[in-house]
């Protein structure tokens, strides 16, 4: 190795202007159009909100705004910087993230009464459980691609399976059952990709529903709403009410929509529809059309995701491109399937779109760093 | 490791992770499969039914009151009339976040009501609809609506409503009649003329949200109320002012516990006055507790029997049959036994050759037996009808009742009826019923519908009169002659209360007997008196009724006197030239 080589692999981040046009452009357009969408649908759905508290209105959209446009700049930022820089650093991330989901359990420190899902700092709040889904895609890829050779022993996937169990564990405390299947998704997906031998794979699964089972017995709101979702009379008032007005929102919306912020469902009648409702709030306003291309371009992602995985340099890209896009487009058609009722309330929000500057800028940094994974696989190929 | 083993290595590696991959790629299309099927289900298979039920949801039709019609006395001074007040409804649901406690104790202090009054109704703090307050009057409505609008307090709303009042008060309480708290009229032309009172009320469709505020983006589509047209009156207010006076005075006179005046115009059938007791206060109804007997119209809602008022229908029948003429005499006896029952004069005294003339003076029981037996059942059945009694004069007052007639021919009829009927027992009329037949007498041979409404005054303006129903059913000499024999009658009686010494009247007094349980009831009478004048054309008629007098019996010693001072206060109101004038 020559000198020259060695004192750029010092260099962490490494802007590249030339590069511009090779970044993949369907991707880039996905990564684009996604939050867009989500600002307009977020402003319409908080219609009801502005009408009320004006003031309220003006900062939460401003501030959308500027979580948007940070996230872009992440994006590309994230897009220059070579993943496998990433590498030996993701276990501080790793350890970061773990400090944060214990410290959501310290009573006082997590907002509010219910679930203990968001960190108060004096500047900004944010969801732990974010960061946790990025830490763990970049060290359990990362370790699979180092210990690429012994990806079929028992020791190699038990030390993985630790990793990925500790916070599943500490976001199953929350509790946020939704997300904790979604993080064991993450470490399913990466199992998956590395070549991990199915009998092992299979404990994943197995302790999903552990997971689940745990959950649902400390927490037995999370039983009713199974089953009322299986039995909507049971609580006609509860849950099921919430559940049937994203349908009765979907429905009024027909084909060609109502009209952007001519939904009225938002007015108080659909549950949290800035966040997890906002797909009814889209289909009301821009009906099937909208909601349809969400969905292909969700499809859409996922296919460019696990082209850029089956076309990555390495393993440790092979695993994150597929985790990154497997585990995003599963929160996108889990929170489609239960907005169109045909799963139970899970409290997923839609990627990119719903409301939550945490879950936006860590998406849109997941974006950048498939964009760059697709680029050193183009690269490769290249050379 | 070499170069070599690396690379295959790398292959079979490599068509692995193509075989998860594709897995992975699968299982997402399947989902996304699933997500398009459930979205096309949704939104256009069952677009149509689900967006009918979102609409059913959140579509709210609000009526909008129209502004009810004022109702005026003959001279147009407002007797009825609405003013605009304001339902206050809550969402408790709301208004716990603006604190419920502090909302009740600031609403009790402005509306002036108990807080546990307040506190019950928002009870239920889940719920999102709640009638805090009805009839809230301009001034609390103000203070609410500065607050709701400074988002001081909020979940309050308030609805535009209107309040009926009665300025006059107890002044034509029955006539006017009053509405409930729906503001639907209950009794006397608020009820009868309630459609057009009321008007057509309109409404507005609007999408609310689930705490009942509009949607903006929602829909909203009024229908403007059409108001209700405004009623003149016939009744004057001035003659009313007497009469209530001198039912007033009459019965701390005579001590009696209910009575009625009403003064009509024989020629139109208008009714000028009409004044009862007990009467009811439209100002306080709340003191009531729903209902009371007082809210009854006796003029036209109870049933009485007349007595020798009577007489004047059975000798005006005969006259005009010709069965008698004005000098035919009669010769039976004070008492007299037909068919099976006796009957008698009140003085019990015979009268050898009795004049017809006579049998007025006396009030001869069985001078109006021998007339109406004379006639027959049959004739005297017809007149009775003609007369009008058995059936509603179609006064336009709610509540108007028919009298019991029994003629020969109906089950419980005994030919002794005859004789009862013929000086007016066992014969049950209303007030007004009497009244419109005596305007027959009055004005010449004309039964005349009574009217207490003379026009409606539509909402823009135009009027319309109200019908005068007349149909002869005296010839005009009949009535000549009666006139001349009532006149002749009530100047034989000496001591006559009822002749006042200012203007020319006639009229009959009553004295009925009330049946109770199994008979007569002893010194229980009703005492009343019929008349009508100046005599050259009749322009008024009075009849006195007073139930029970404790002090006095007869008509002639109760009701005469009511009759007279009535004369001379209403003649000298309506400026009718006296007798000392012609």
């Amino acid at each position: 190795m020559n000198n020259n080589v060695a004192k750029r692999r010092t260099r962490f981040f490494e802007p590249d202007i030339v590069a511009w046009p090779e970044l993949d452009p369907v991707l880039l357009l996905i990564a684009v159009m996604l939050p867009l969408v989500g600002l307009v649908a977020v402003t319409s759905a908080r219609m009801p909100q502005g009408a009320e508290n004006p003031t309220l209105f003006g900062a939460e959209t401003l501030r959308h705004l500027c979580i948007t446009a940070v996230g872009f700049g992440l994006c590309i930022v994230a897009a220059q910087i070579d993943y496998r820089r990433y590498g030996s650093k993701s276990w501080v991330l790793y350890a970061i993230s773990i400090l944060f989901l214990v410290a959501l359990l310290i009573p006082g420190v997590a907002e509010g009464d219910g679930p203990r899902r968001w960190l108060n700092t004096p500047l900004i709040s944010f969801q732990p459980s974010e960061l946790t889904k990025l830490s763990l895609l970049l060290l359990l890829s990362y370790g699979a691609g180092k210990s690429s050779s012994s990806i079929g022993s028992l020791k190699t996937f038990g030390f993985g399976l630790a990793l990925l169990l500790i916070p599943t564990l500490l976001i199953v405390a929350q509790p946020d059952l939704g997300t904790s299947l979604i993080v064991l998704t993450i470490g399913g997906t990466i199992g998956l990709v590395s070549g991990t031998k199915w009998r092992h794979l299979i404990a994943v699964p197995t302790l999903a529903v552990i997971a689940g089972l745990v959950s649902v017995a400390l927490n037995p709101y999370q039983w009713t709403r199974v089953r009322s979702f299986l039995d909507p009379s049971l609580d006609p008032l509860g849950g099921a009410y919430q559940a049937k007005q994203t349908l009765l929102a979907l429905g009024s919306g027909g084909i060609a929509g109502k009209g952007l912020g001519m939904g009225t469902m938002k007015y108080h009648y659909l549950p949290a529809a800035p966040t997890d409702s906002i797909l009814a709030v889209i289909g009301e306003e821009g009906g099937l059309l909208a909601t349809s291309l969400i969905v292909v371009t969700f499809t859409a992602l996922l296919a460019r995701g696990l082209w850029i995985a089956a076309h990555a340099p390495d393993t440790f890209g092979q695993c994150l491109a597929a985790g990154i896009s497997f585990q995003i487009t599963m929160q996108a058609f889990v929170n489609i399937l239960v907005v169109s009722g045909l799963i139970p309330v899970t409290g997923i929000p839609l990627p990119f779109i719903s409301s939550g500057g945490s879950s936006l800028i860590i998406s849109l940094i997941m974006m950048g760093i498939l964009l760059n994974i697709a680029r050193a696989g183009r690269m490769s190929r290249k050379l | 490791m070499t170069h070599n083993t690396t690379r295959t290595n790398r292959g079979s590696s490599k068509s692995k992770l193509s075989r998860r991959l594709l897995l992975m790629g699968g299982f997402g299309g399947i989902l996304a499969t699933a997500s398009m099927h459930e979205l096309i289900n949704l939104q256009l298979h069952n677009a149509g039914a689900l967006s009918a039920s979102a609409s059913i949801q959140q579509r709210r039709e609000r009526i909008v009151a129209s502004q009810r019609g004022q109702i005026m006395a003959r001279d147009g001074s407002v007797m009825a009339m609405s003013r605009p007040v304001n339902t206050l409804i809550a969402s408790p649901n709301v208004v716990r976040e603006y604190g419920t406690e502090r909302t009740i104790s600031w609403l009790a202090r402005i509306l002036n009501q108990s807080p546990g009054k307040l506190s019950e109704a928002l009870y239920d703090q889940n719920s999102n609809y709640t009638v805090l307050a009805r009839q809230v009057e301009a001034e609390p409505s103000r203070q609410i609506r500065l607050a709701i609008n400074s988002r001081e307090f909020g979940g309050l709303r308030l609805e535009p409503t209107s309040r009926r009042s009665y300025p006059s008060g107890e002044l034509g309480a029955h006539v006017v009649g009053f509405v409930n708290g729906e503001g639907v009229g209950q009794s006397g032309v608020e009820r009868y003329y309630d459609l057009e009172l009321t008007g057509q009320p309109g409404r507005i469709i609007s999408d609310l949200d689930p705490s009942g505020k509009p949607i903006p983006v929602g829909r909203y589509d009024p229908l403007a109320a059409r108001d209700g047209s405004s009623l003149q009156l016939t009744i004057d207010r001035g003659i009313q002012h007497i009469a209530e006076q001198e039912i007033e005075a009459a019965l701390a006179t005579y001590g009696s516990e209910g009575g009625s005046i009403v003064v009509t115009d024989p020629r139109n059938g208008d009714v000028l006055a009409m004044a009862n007791r007990p009467v009811f206060d439209p100002r306080s109804l709340h003191n009531y507790n729903g209902w009371s007997r007082s809210f009854l119209n006796p003029a036209v809602s109870l049933i009485y029997d007349p007595g020798s008022t009577f007489k004047i229908f059975t000798m005006a029948a005969a006259l005009d049959a010709e069965v008698i003429g004005a000098n035919s005499t009669h010769n039976l006896p004070g008492v007299y036994e037909y068919w099976g029952l006796e009957f008698q004069n009140w003085d019990k005294k015979t009268y050898p050759n009795q004049t017809m003339t006579s049998v007025l003076a006396n009030s001869s029981n069985t001078g109006a037996l021998w007339v109406a037996n004379r006639m027959g059942a049959d004739r005297f059945y017809d007149y009775v009808d003609l007369f009008g009694f058995g059936r509603r004069s179609g006064i336009d007052l709610a509540g108007e009742v028919n009298g019991l007639v029994k003629t020969r021919g109906s089950l419980t009829w005994y030919p002794s009826d005859l004789a009862a009927n013929s000086f007016g027992q066992s014969i049950s009329v209303t007030p007004i019923q009497m009244v419109s037949a005596f305007s027959a007498i009055a004005n010449g041979g004309e039964l005349v519908q009574p009217r207490v409404v003379r026009s409606i005054i539509h909402p823009n303006g135009s009027i319309t009169s109200t019908k005068i129903n007349k149909k002869r059913i005296l010839k005009n000499s009949t009535v000549r002659t009666i006139k001349k024999m009532m006149y002749n009658a009530e100047h034989t009686i000496s001591g006559n209360k009822s002749l006042s010494p200012n203007y020319e009247t006639t009229g009959k007094t009553g004295t009925a007997e009330i049946s109770g349980n199994g008979g007569m009831l002893p010194e229980q009478t009703i005492a009343s008196y019929i008349g009508f004048g100046p005599l050259a054309e009749p322009s008024i008629l009075i009849m006195v009724k007073i139930d029970r007098p404790q002090r006095g019996t007869w008509g002639s010693q109760v009701a005469s006197p009511v009759f007279r001072r009535m004369v001379d206060r209403v003649f000298r109101y309506k400026g009718v030239p006296g007798k000392s004038k012609i």
